[in-house]
């Protein structure tokens, strides 16, 4: 890819970088660090880049192993609080039907995250069950059974209930197609 | 290749779940709706910052060391 054109491309998918970074590293300092990183190195291997393919699945993968490679090197030298992190919070929303984002932020937080990469990936990006599963270097069925598990869970820390009747409801199809209907009438 | 700055149309869960390999299903379709809304809602918040100028100037240093060393 022409430079001009992978700077744009770079330049355009910098909040997507920032907002899959903090999927693994719930401090956004540290977040943003990764994305710096992601950054240098997707400059320096733009070589490698295939015209014609997924640009931003080929910087999520880039993102992924600077986070691994830096996480392992964190293990040998302390202990890392981001494993306590994902463990240590306890989510009981007591409010019923007032479920908020930060709620389901501190639940997603507690997922393992392995799962809550691949819902991440799946759900909230949109790639199909076998980009992600080429980002996250493994088969396209266990990329399926950890979407799955991080959605029973969630459903599960979070109670159906409260997410069916959330705040942010959007009039139901059944009404929006009888005023249609009258309107025409 | 442009990739937009701002948040993709996110994609409906029908979408999501007409793939013809759907994995067994365990929670419900209005559940999962549910879940897939406050999922885009909280990831896009974070793709909606306005992303910190660090970044820019970033890309501006690596472009500029590049000319700098190609010289000759």
């Amino acid at each position: 890819m022409a430079a001009p054109d992978f700077e744009e491309a770079l330049v355009g998918a910098i909040s997507h970088l920032r907002a899959f970074a903090r999927s693994f590293a719930n401090d956004p300092a540290r977040a943003d660090d990764l994305v710096q990183e992601t950054l240098v190195k997707a400059w320096n291997s733009r070589d490698s880049f295939t015209p014609g393919t997924n640009f931003r699945a080929w910087l999520f993968t880039i993102l992924r192993n600077v986070y691994f490679s830096q996480h392992r090197k964190l293990r040998r030298e302390v202990d890392d609080p981001e494993d306590h992190y994902q463990n240590s919070l306890a989510v009981q929303p007591e409010q019923y039907g007032h479920l908020d984002l930060a709620d389901f932020r501190s639940a997603l937080s507690t997922l393992p995250s392995d799962q809550r990469e691949a819902l991440v990936l799946v759900g909230a990006e949109g790639f199909s069950y076998e980009e992600a599963a080429e980002i996250c270097g493994c088969a396209v069925g266990t990329i399926k059974s950890r979407v799955n598990r991080a959605r029973n869970r969630l459903v599960e820390l979070l109670g159906d209930e409260d997410l069916k009747s959330g705040t942010h409801s959007t009039v139901p199809s059944q009404i929006a197609g009888l005023v249609k209907d009258s309107a025409r009438g | 290749m442009t990739t937009p700055k701002s948040v993709q149309p996110a994609q409906s869960v029908t979408a999501e779940s007409a793939v013809d390999t759907e994995p067994p299903a365990s929670v419900d379709a209005a559940i999962q709706g549910a879940l897939g809304r406050r999922l885009r809602e909280s990831y896009e918040e974070v793709v909606r910052e306005k992303v910190p100028d660090k970044f820019l100037h970033l890309l501006d240093q690596l472009k500029k060391s590049e000319t700098s060393g190609k010289g000759g």
